[in-house]
């Protein structure tokens, strides 16, 4: 999905502090000073800590999915991006630019025109017409109402709701509803999208459809995405990159597979233990070197007769090179054999067991 | 009966229908003693088997001192407050103006005291269950039978009830009487122990009108002052008023009455459909047949006027409040003041600054029925979702963006009902400010009233009903803009 690490990035947030509560600064300091417990702050100062430390950079057309259950503190933290909350501590930079600082107007101005956001609760305005709804961003920027009805009406044939321009809300289905939120959030054509659990209201079905149309038109319009979700499953689905939350803390930082296969603590491998692993998992991550293969007693390889694969295939793929042979898998890179794969490091990869 | 747990299991392993040990158990601790009465009895409410005649013979012959012992005060003041009403009532049959219905009162006294005694020792069973389900969920809540709760009873049962029982066996003595008193004892003149004691405590506070008239007068004093000093501003009102009032007036009653009649049934079937519009038509035809209409039309643009200046004073009040939890902290209390009110004393400060006539009842007209206007305001506005805001800040709306393109429009529904509350309250109140002379219907009920013409003042009456109809229908269908 492109470059994803080249240059510099399009978010980028600096171990950003919110704490809830009068004496929040105070907190902060007592925190700093004395490494205090979430539970210690509430006793001692009655602050809620609700995001602690957190940093992360997302990259130009990256889709960062945070994932936390509730209470975790993501939803406050994708509120910090265009500062809808303020943090108590800590910077965020959008595009370079220190989102802190803006004054009121300047911050109108980036949330009208450089973040889209779209809600869990779709949030949409009930009074006005799925075409109204989408040109909301662009009214509130005086733009005017011819200009902006034809920018409403591609966005929502971009999400597939072509002739429902002129309905209201309440006469869609929720799905459809939440389509709307998505194109209110793209009408005003937004360098940023921040997604705040928005297919979470959605029975599975509609769910998995709008999560692929998401997908599908991401490719296309190369957004850089702020995907909040308490589903590990949609965050494996939607994210190049994925942080775990826990109590207000980013407890890990990583690629699906990073996630499943590396996780950093007990939390984050409860998390992943029910996750099938195989279209997370590749060859690299479950093939042992050649020599080590050799030295372990397996001398009498023919390699004439092994199915070959590179270090990028998934497990998925390896089961059905080896379902249709006895033989272990190589692994080839570029011509050079790199490693090899049994059955046993097969059958292991897929139980996530070493 | 011992607390093992193997009671315990028994009393959950069998799971028979009838209650378990355990429960029992719980309502001896409960009760503290007859548990067996009370696990019976408790029982029978459960299944609704206490029979219509069932009665607690301790509360029955107990009365106060049951409820006290067991610390059910709900029966304790309910059995105090209906015995002593019975010993009142006795006693006065017995000592006071015995000749005068004494009898009666002395019969009438034993009946509601044995009827009193019955009833909460009918009900004394139920009240003790209702304390026992709380004593379950909480056990603070009284339990058991305690002597002090019993001294506690009686302390009261003291304080109260002789004062009581004493008062109704002598007529209190008038503020004059006192007077006459109080003088013959600044004379030095022997006055009985009795007489001291019922002009302290049976009649009259004993303050008098010291201190309400000087403070009455004040008042005069300051009304006054400011009729004076703020002339220009109470007159820059009356104009005010009366330019929006001789607007309406000119509409309403300067337009000949086929027109306005055409024009009130043609806007109530547009609005509100084809029946209102019928409607309409028979209820002009009624003012019309009697004599009504040009007051009628003339309090219509009293209303009319009233509820105008509710609509441009009470939404952007409603917003400010909505807005502004402090400010609607200390608007809240005078928004009830106003509203609990009787509607006579807004009369008096109109009188007061502006005189009779039409814009002073007016002005009292808008201070009545304001209140509903904000209160429905600040309830639309805040009723708003959070989560619709925060999406429309989320795309860089302003605050006044966020007023008028979200909440306004969210709040409208909410703002409609308060425009009509205010339209029905401000219909009732121009009738009463007939009193102060602003015309209008409410002239004719007046009229009828001082001179004890009924029939008239039906009339007039089902004239203002027509009215206040014609003008409800039009404005609930106005708010429903899809049943046209």
């Amino acid at each position: 999905m492109g470059n994803t690490d080249a240059g510099a990035p399009v978010i980028e947030v600096r171990s950003v502090w919110k704490i809830f509560g009068s004496r929040a600064d105070e907190a902060l300091e007592a925190i700093r000073r004395d490494n205090l417990t979430k539970t210690d702050v509430l006793k001692q100062f009655g602050c809620v800590v609700g995001v602690a430390d957190a940093s992360f950079a997302v990259g130009q057309g990256e889709i960062f999915c945070i994932m936390g259950l509730s209470g975790s503190g993501k939803s406050t933290l994708v509120r910090h991006i265009n500062r809808l909350i303020e943090p108590t501590s800590g910077e965020i930079f959008l595009n370079g630019r220190d989102v802190n600082v803006l004054n009121d107007e300047e911050l109108r101005q980036l949330r009208a025109e450089t973040i889209g956001m779209v809600f869990q609760n779709m949030a949409l305005l009930p009074h006005r017409t799925v075409r109204d709804n989408v040109g909301f961003a662009l009214e509130l920027r005086g733009v005017d109402s011819y200009q902006r009805s034809i920018a409403a009406d591609e966005t929502i044939a971009k999400v597939d709701l072509t002739g429902y321009g002129d309905r209201y809300p309440s006469e869609l289905s929720g799905g459809m509803q939440q389509r709307v939120g998505l194109a209110r959030a793209l009408a005003a054509d937004p360098d940023i999208l921040l997604m705040d659990e928005p297919f979470s209201a959605l029975d599975p079905l509609i769910r998995r459809q709008l999560q692929d149309e998401f997908l599908a038109l991401s490719r296309v319009m190369h957004k850089t995405t702020l995907f909040i979700t308490h589903d590990l499953d949609e965050a494996i689905r939607m994210g190049s990159r994925i942080a775990i939350m826990k109590d207000g803390v980013i407890v890990q930082i990583g690629t699906p597979e990073d996630i499943v296969t590396k996780p950093a603590d007990e939390y984050v491998s409860d998390f992943v233990a029910g996750i099938s692993r195989l279209k997370l998992v590749f060859a690299h991550t479950v093939m042992q070197p050649l020599e080590a293969y050799k030295a372990n007693g397996g001398n009498g390889l023919d390699e004439t007769l092994c199915p070959v694969a590179d270090p990028e295939t998934d497990l998925n793929a390896l089961v059905d090179l080896s379902v249709d042979s006895e033989h272990p898998i190589l692994i080839k890179d570029d011509g050079n054999t790199v490693g090899v794969v049994t059955k046993t490091a097969l059958l292991r990869g897929i139980q996530g067991e070493p | 009966m011992t607390d093992t747990p193997a009671d315990a299991e028994l009393g959950l392993e069998t799971g028979d229908t009838t209650p378990s040990l355990q429960e029992r158990k719980l309502v001896s601790e409960f009760a503290g003693d007859k548990a067996d009465y009370y696990g019976d009895t408790f029982v029978h409410l459960q299944q609704n088997r206490l029979s219509a005649t069932h009665v607690n013979r301790s509360a029955l012959l107990a009365g106060p001192f049951w409820g006290a012992r067991r610390g059910n005060w709900t029966h304790f003041w309910i059995a105090l407050l209906l015995d002593v009403s019975g010993l009142m009532l006795m006693a006065r049959g017995l000592f006071a103006d015995p000749e005068k219905s004494g009898e009666f009162n002395l019969l009438w006294g034993i009946a509601v005291f044995i009827c009193g005694r019955l009833l909460t020792a009918r009900f004394a069973d139920q009240l003790y269950y209702r304390q026992y389900q709380s004593w379950r969920i909480d056990r603070a809540v009284n339990a058991g039978v305690s002597a002090s709760r019993i001294q506690v009873g009686l302390a009261l049962i003291l304080a109260l009830g002789p004062m009581l029982v004493y008062r109704a066996t002598q007529i209190a003595p008038t503020l004059r009487e006192c007077k006459r008193m109080w003088r013959a004892m600044g004379k030095g003149d022997e006055v009985s122990v009795g007489d001291r004691f019922n002009c302290w405590v049976i009649g009259e506070v004993p303050i008098g009108k010291n201190i309400q008239q000087p403070v009455a007068g004040g008042i005069n004093d300051f009304i006054d002052w400011m009729t004076i000093t703020f002339v220009t501003f109470f007159d820059a009102i009356t104009i005010g008023i009366r330019g929006v009032l001789n607007l309406l007036e000119l509409i309403f009653v300067g337009t000949p009455w086929p027109v306005m009649a055409f024009m009130l049934v043609l806007v109530a079937w547009r609005t509100a459909g084809k029946n209102v519009a019928i409607f309409t038509g028979l209820a002009l035809f009624y003012l019309g047949m009697f004599g009504f209409w040009q007051k009628s039309m003339s309090t219509l643009s009293l209303v009319g006027a009233a509820t105008l200046i509710c609509v441009l004073l009470g939404v952007p009040i409603g917003i400010w409040c909505a807005k502004s939890p402090r400010i609607y902290a200390f608007i809240r209390p005078v928004l009830d003041i106003m509203q609990t009110l009787p509607s006579f004393v807004y009369l008096i400060p109109a009188i007061a600054f502006f005189g009779v006539g039409k814009p002073p009842g007016i002005l009292a007209t808008v201070i009545f029925a304001l209140p509903p206007m904000v209160r429905l305001t600040v309830l639309g506005i805040t009723q708003v979702p959070e989560s619709v805001k925060e999406a429309a800040l989320a795309f860089g709306a302003t605050p006044r963006q966020l007023l008028w393109k979200v909440e306004l429009p969210l709040a409208v529904t909410s703002i409609m009902t308060g425009i009509n509350q205010t339209i029905m309250m401000s219909l009732s109140m121009v009738v009463v400010a007939a009193l102060i002379a602003a015309k209008g219907l409410g002239e004719d009920v007046l009229f009828a009233l001082q001179h004890v013409e009924h029939g008239l003042g039906l009339l007039a009456g089902a004239a203002i009903a027509l009215c206040a109809m014609i003008m409800d229908r039009i404005v609930q269908g106005a708010r429903k803009p899809d049943n046209s």
